[in-house]
Parts: structure tokens; sequence; C-alpha cells
């Protein structure tokens, strides 16, 4: 069984997520691809919108979107190194 | 031509003080020996700047991952070594620039410049050792940035007190390096990875030692220059060793996750 994943682990998949639609997604999708719940989820969300790891955009039709920043962008290519620091230095 | 040999010997024993007071064979008492003729200046300053350089650049490491995940272990393990860096920077300034036999005003500065050097450099020890222990200890009603400068604040307070009773002020440091270290290995103790984890908070009591070496060190200074010596390449080892751990640890590996 997969442990319980950590809040940077949480941040991460998020923002992978985005990535991998092509960096826009709709809320709902990403709610329901994030495994977690609708709370955790606007919690989460809200902190990445607030510290400039996500923009929130709206499509042709006036949809929501997400989409990833360039920090968001640098947060999944240095999760790797930074999730090794912490883990060796016992953070 | 008297004088002019004078002079000449008044220069080498200016050079050497520490070791030649009196020279045997000669009637000459040297004065008081001004800070910055320190023979030791040479090397106080090449450590500090080593030890300052080091500080700073694991800070500015890890405070670059700091900003992008804002991690609690993060923000405490890198300001754990900016208060270090300001802390070797005070100790510096107290060394050369203000004498203990100044007069009163000065005396004061002289009292206040090393509540800063105390105050900063157990902000750092606290810092760091809590970088590892916020985990286990963090509560959603506790605020441990103000506990620790508060903590911090009373340390440093007790400890320049202290300053003028040697004996008192060398127990005081002692009580702090030992405790710190239990709690340091306590944590070790419980970590999910013990082995590995050895080196690192080995080298975290050698930067505890560092500090309250370079605490005592007010006093060792006098007793003799090799014990200095002796301290400023213990520091500088821990330093350097943390720096590698840090370079080593943050290295970017292309593999994926």
């Amino acid at each position: 069984m997969r442990s319980k994943r950590d809040r940077l682990e949480i941040i991460y998949d998020i923002l992978s997520l985005i990535r991998s639609h092509g960096n826009s997604i709709r809320p709902t999708p990403l709610l329901r691809k994030s495994n977690l719940s609708t709370q955790g989820f606007a919690e989460y969300i809200k902190e990445l919108l607030e510290k400039g790891f996500v923009r929130e955009m709206s499509d042709s039709r006036g949809k929501k979107l997400y989409t990833l920043t360039d920090k968001g962008f640098a947060y999944i290519n240095n999760y790797n190194t930074i999730k090794r620091f912490i883990t060796d230095f016992d953070l | 031509m008297e004088p002019k040999l004078g002079c000449a010997f008044q220069v080498h024993v200016h050079c050497t003080s520490i070791f030649l007071i009196n020279l045997p064979g000669t009637d000459v008492i040297m004065p008081p020996m001004p800070p910055m003729d320190n023979p030791l200046v040479g090397a106080e300053t090449f450590y500090t700047l080593v030890v300052i350089a080091v500080c700073l650049a694991i800070y500015l490491k890890t405070r670059r991952m700091y900003k992008l995940t804002y991690h609690q272990g993060l923000f405490y393990f890198s300001n754990a070594f900016l208060f270090f860096a300001l802390s070797f920077l005070s100790r510096f300034f107290l060394r050369f620039r203000f004498p203990p036999e100044a007069i009163p005003a000065e005396r004061m500065i002289f009292s206040l410049g090393y509540l800063v050097f105390f105050y900063t450099g157990a902000v750092a020890a606290f810092m760091l050792l809590y970088s590892t222990m916020w985990k286990k200890t963090a509560k959603p009603t506790m605020r441990p940035f103000y506990n620790i400068l508060f903590l911090a604040l009373l340390t440093s307070l007790i400890a320049t007190i202290a300053l003028p009773f040697p004996p008192a002020f060398v127990t005081f440091m002692g009580i702090i390096f030992v405790g710190s270290s239990a709690l340091s290995y306590l944590n070790y103790r419980t970590s999910e990875t013990k082995d590995r984890l050895l080196g690192l908070y080995a080298i975290y009591a050698l930067l505890l030692l560092a500090f309250v070496a370079n605490a005592i060190s007010h006093f060792a200074i006098f007793i003799s220059p090799v014990v200095a010596i002796f301290m400023y390449v213990l520091s500088i080892a821990a330093f350097l060793a943390q720096l590698y751990l840090v370079l080593s640890s943050s290295k970017y590996k292309k593999k994926g996750r």
C-alpha cells in the first residue's frame, strides 16, 4: 500500500497533472485526478495561486482553466533535488 | 645607532607580542598591545572570511529551495546559516574593535556587541536544531519562530551577564552545548533512517561545538594561541563539511521520479 503523500508531493502531483494536460486543465478533472477531497483540493489550489505556481485563465467559452507559471515549471524541474535534500538533511 | 636598533626590535616584538613580551637580556617592557597588533589577526581574518563565505553559500543555496517550496525545515535550515554568518561577523568586530579595557561608553558597546554575538549565534544553533525537529513537535497553536527568538534572547542575556565571571560563563556555555547535543541525539534516535544520518548529526554536533568554542575563545585566546588556532581549524572543518554535504545533496540529477 502506498504511504500517505506529504505536502510537497501533493503539490508536485497537481503541477504535473496540469503540465501533462498541455499546461491547461479545468478544475473538475484536476480535482478528480489529484485524489484529494474537495476541501483539500481547494486549499492547495488557493495556496498555489497565492504563491504564484499556478495561474487562473478562461478559455474561449469563459470556462475556468489552470495553467503553470514559470515558478510552477521550476518547481517540477527541481522537485527531485529538493526532495532528496530534505530527506538527506532530515528536514 | 641605538634608536634604530630599538625601532627594529619594537617592530619585531609587535609582530610576535603574544609570545615575546619581554626578551631576555633587555629591560624593555612592551606597552599593552593595541587590538589590531594581535599576531592572530591574519588567522582570525582568514578564518572569519572563510566561515562567513561558507555560511552565505549554504544560506543562498537553501534559500532558493525554500522560495520554491515554502518548506518549514528549509526555512529554519537556511536561516540558521544566515545567523551563523552574522554571529561570526559580530565576533570579528568584537575581537578587534572594542577592547574590554576601553572607556566606559565603549565598554557598554562592547557588552552590547557580545549580546549581538550570543544572540545571533543562539538563534542559529536553535534554528539548526529545530529544522530537524519541527515535524515531530509542530502544533497548529505553536509559534516556533518567535519562541526561538525569545529563547535565544534569554540565553544571550544570561551569557552576557555571566561574561565577567569566566567559570560561570564557561559552565553556562557547556550546559548549552550538552543540552543541544542531547536534543540532537534524541532526534537522531527517533529518525527513520538512522544509519544514513549519522554523519549529518556528527557535523551538527561539531557546529554546536564550534559555536561554544568561539564564545569561550574570548578567554582561550589569552591562554594559548595554539588553542585559538585549533578552534579555528575545528570550526572551518565543521562548516566546510556542512557545505560539502549541502552541495553534494543539492546537485541536480536528470533522472526522473
